[in-house]
């Protein structure tokens, strides 16, 4: 980060981080478009933020950025088109529950396509979407579905936790000549508390985890809302004398494995944690590159590994029930608690 | 007979009609020898909608063949008849976008083609065609909502074979002209003798016209028959086709449009019988040379198909 952050630093929320790709990438490359379900009308594209696309229509005009109708399977089929034509757009789809809707066009069509169709060339697609997790908004608003798009061939994914890294992954997702898909998450866009976001352009590469907090006793790997969610466990862990490392993959495909092997190597134990459904949920997925990269590391654990998840039941609309399913702050610390008293 | 359309692109179409009949033959015996592999799939009788399309686009137009014509893309300007059989049609500088085996996922595709046209403003037409059959599949509601939207320069060609897999399409629809379809997207919709390729050409110049000069998409349903099985079978199995009522092949046979669009040139003097053998022949060695060029051409390897692989293998 710049020497003077009065000059160079801006404080900003997700949503004016997100804003602030945008605009930078969309002046920089006239071939970046967007559409989706009121990008303009609601200035709110990623349900969670109400700054993410202010200004831009009257800015760019309404051949770069136009709402569409209801239609979640045509906005991304569109997209795909566009970029085969040469234009480089932005899919706004609202929630990743939504994306259920268009899931043929997303798995099939955009994570296919370029492979499939005999076209070995670019396909320049970024599809937006939140997952609205953390407040009852039930299975079609809140579903957290990376596994499922994990399993499509082509498309990359990205969840990151910060308005830094949500700013930075945007820029290079929309530099990225192939299939992204990007989700933003309601407890990330939602935070009061603003971050200092250099002024001076940068992109962060795909597949560069982050560790969110440095930690000698117990390894959590997590991403998106659920490393807030694992920084505020690992206070409490701190409290009892536990010292919890939080690894934020950023990027789910492509994964990066090194730093999670590192981080590993060093504690000896292994928590994966995600918001959507454990069974054939990314921990697994996880857990078993890890394995397959550094097997001696794994052979050396002092506990198994280990994952925490939302239980296997589809998403309610009551957050009392939400808090049941899905891991919260003290689950995660009683976790970790419980694999570093194993490990002892 | 007064016809606006000239002499030369009304022989250029009857030429490619026998071409594309002519295709299938030789495609047909290409699977029976284990030239090809998965399931032959045919057009016959269907002719004169391709035909009539690709007499009306530019180089840079986009144009999907219904998914049984692909090989109908050797006559929109810019492919050749190699292009077939080589396999190396994907090309979106000549419009081309591949296509979908699940029917219909791919006519958002192109819609999105015809976004870029318009936005870019490089004046450029899409004509999209599926069959009845994939009409019911909701993306290509979808699809026909957003062009509809933002008046986009696409033209849907609705080819009516009458025959879904063995499921005829009045046990499906509920009414009888499938154009009226367009009124429920505030479009213009138009049905048309998709057999007589006058009619044909005459609609699809007036739709692409029409998007092109910013006025939108438009539905034109193309009514004409399948002559050709579902799919061929491999060598030694039988086609058995009970769907077909007995003697309806045959009364559409008497409607196939080759013969009859031929009958209608010699009625306006424009073709001979020698010109008639003389165009088999021509078309004959065409393709005969197109297969030697089209095979001799690279093919895409294993290292082209996976060197775009997201991460790891």
């Amino acid at each position: 980060m710049a020497a003077n952050p009065e000059a160079t630093v801006h404080m900003l929320d997700c949503g004016e981080a997100i804003n602030a790709a945008f605009r930078e990438e969309m002046r920089r490359d006239e071939r970046v478009v967007m559409w989706g379900e009121d990008v303009i009308t609601m200035e709110s594209p990623t349900a969670g933020a109400d700054l993410c696309t202010r200004g831009l229509f009257e800015e760019f005009g309404g051949d770069r950025i136009r709402d569409t109708p209801v239609v979640e399977a045509a906005i991304i089929e569109t997209a795909i088109g566009a970029a085969l034509a040469g234009l480089r757009p932005i899919a706004h789809v609202m929630t990743g529950g939504f994306q259920m809707g268009c899931f043929d066009p997303i798995f099939a069509r955009l994570g296919t396509a370029y492979q499939e169709w005999k076209h070995p060339g670019p396909l320049p697609v970024v599809v937006m979407a939140s997952v609205l997790g953390g407040a009852a908004k039930g299975a079609d608003h809140a579903l957290s579905p990376e596994a499922l798009f994990m399993h499509s061939p082509g498309l990359k994914i990205v969840m990151p936790s910060t308005a830094y890294d949500t700013k930075g992954l945007l820029k290079t997702a929309i530099r990225d000549d192939f299939p992204v898909l990007f989700y933003t998450h309601r407890e990330v866009m939602i935070r009061e508390e603003k971050e200092p976001i250099p002024a001076e352009e940068y992109l962060i590469p795909f597949g560069q985890a982050d560790i969110k907090r440095p930690g000698e006793d117990v390894t959590i790997v997590t991403w998106s809302g659920m490393v807030l969610r694992a920084l505020a466990a690992a206070e409490e862990l701190a409290e009892q004398g536990i010292s919890a490392e939080i690894v934020d993959l950023r990027t789910l495909v492509p994964m990066d494995v090194d730093t999670v092997v590192d981080s590993v190597r060093k504690t000896g134990t292994l928590l994966i944690v995600h918001e959507a459904m454990k069974r054939a949920g990314a921990a697994g997925e996880v857990a078993m590159r890890v394995t397959e990269a550094a097997p001696e590391v794994v052979g050396a654990m002092k506990t198994p590994i280990r994952r925490l998840a939302a239980k296997n039941v589809a998403l309610p609309t009551s957050l009392r029930i939400e808090r049941r399913l899905v891991p919260q702050v003290a689950d995660i610390a009683l976790a970790a608690e419980q694999l570093v008293k194993e490990r002892r | 007979m007064s016809v606006d359309i000239p002499e030369a692109k009304l022989l250029w179409m009857y030429r490619t009609m026998v071409t594309t009949r002519k295709l299938y033959d030789t495609m047909y015996e290409m699977y029976r020898h284990g030239s090809s592999l998965g399931n032959f799939v045919a057009a016959e009788g269907e002719e004169a909608v391709p035909a009539a399309i690709c007499a009306n686009l530019r180089r840079d137009d986009s144009y999907k063949p219904n998914f049984r014509q692909t090989s109908c893309l050797f006559a929109k300007e810019g492919y050749e008849l190699a292009d077939v059989f080589s396999g190396a049609l994907f090309d979106a500088e000549r419009g081309y976008l591949g296509f979908s085996l699940a029917l219909g996922e791919d006519v958002g595709v192109y819609t999105g083609f015809a976004a870029a046209a318009q936005m870019r403003k490089t004046g450029q037409v899409c004509v999209c065609t599926f069959g009845e059959g994939t009409a019911s599949k909701g993306s290509i509601h979808e699809a026909m909502v957003i062009a509809a939207s933002w008046k986009l320069p696409i033209v849907f060609v609705l080819q009516n074979n009458q025959y879904c897999g063995g499921t005829r399409y009045s046990k499906v629809y509920r009414f009888d002209d499938l154009a009226d379809r367009a009124r429920g997207y505030g479009i213009p919709g138009r049905s048309v003798d998709g057999n007589d390729v006058i009619a044909t050409c005459e609609v699809v110049r007036e739709f692409i016209e029409r998007a092109r000069a910013g006025g939108g998409p438009g539905l034109i349903v193309a009514e004409t028959y399948r002559l050709s099985p579902y799919f061929e079978r491999a060598p030694g199995e039988e086609v058995i086709e009970r769907y077909r009522p007995d003697g309806e092949l045959e009364e559409a046979r008497a409607n196939d449009p080759i013969p009859r669009f031929r009958r209608t040139l010699a009625e306006m003097g424009l073709l001979t019988d020698e010109d008639v053998e003389r165009i088999d022949r021509e078309v004959e060695g065409e393709i005969a040379r197109a297969m030697s060029d089209g095979r001799q051409r690279p093919r895409v390897d294993y290292e082209q198909y996976i060197q775009y692989a997201v991460a790891e293998l």
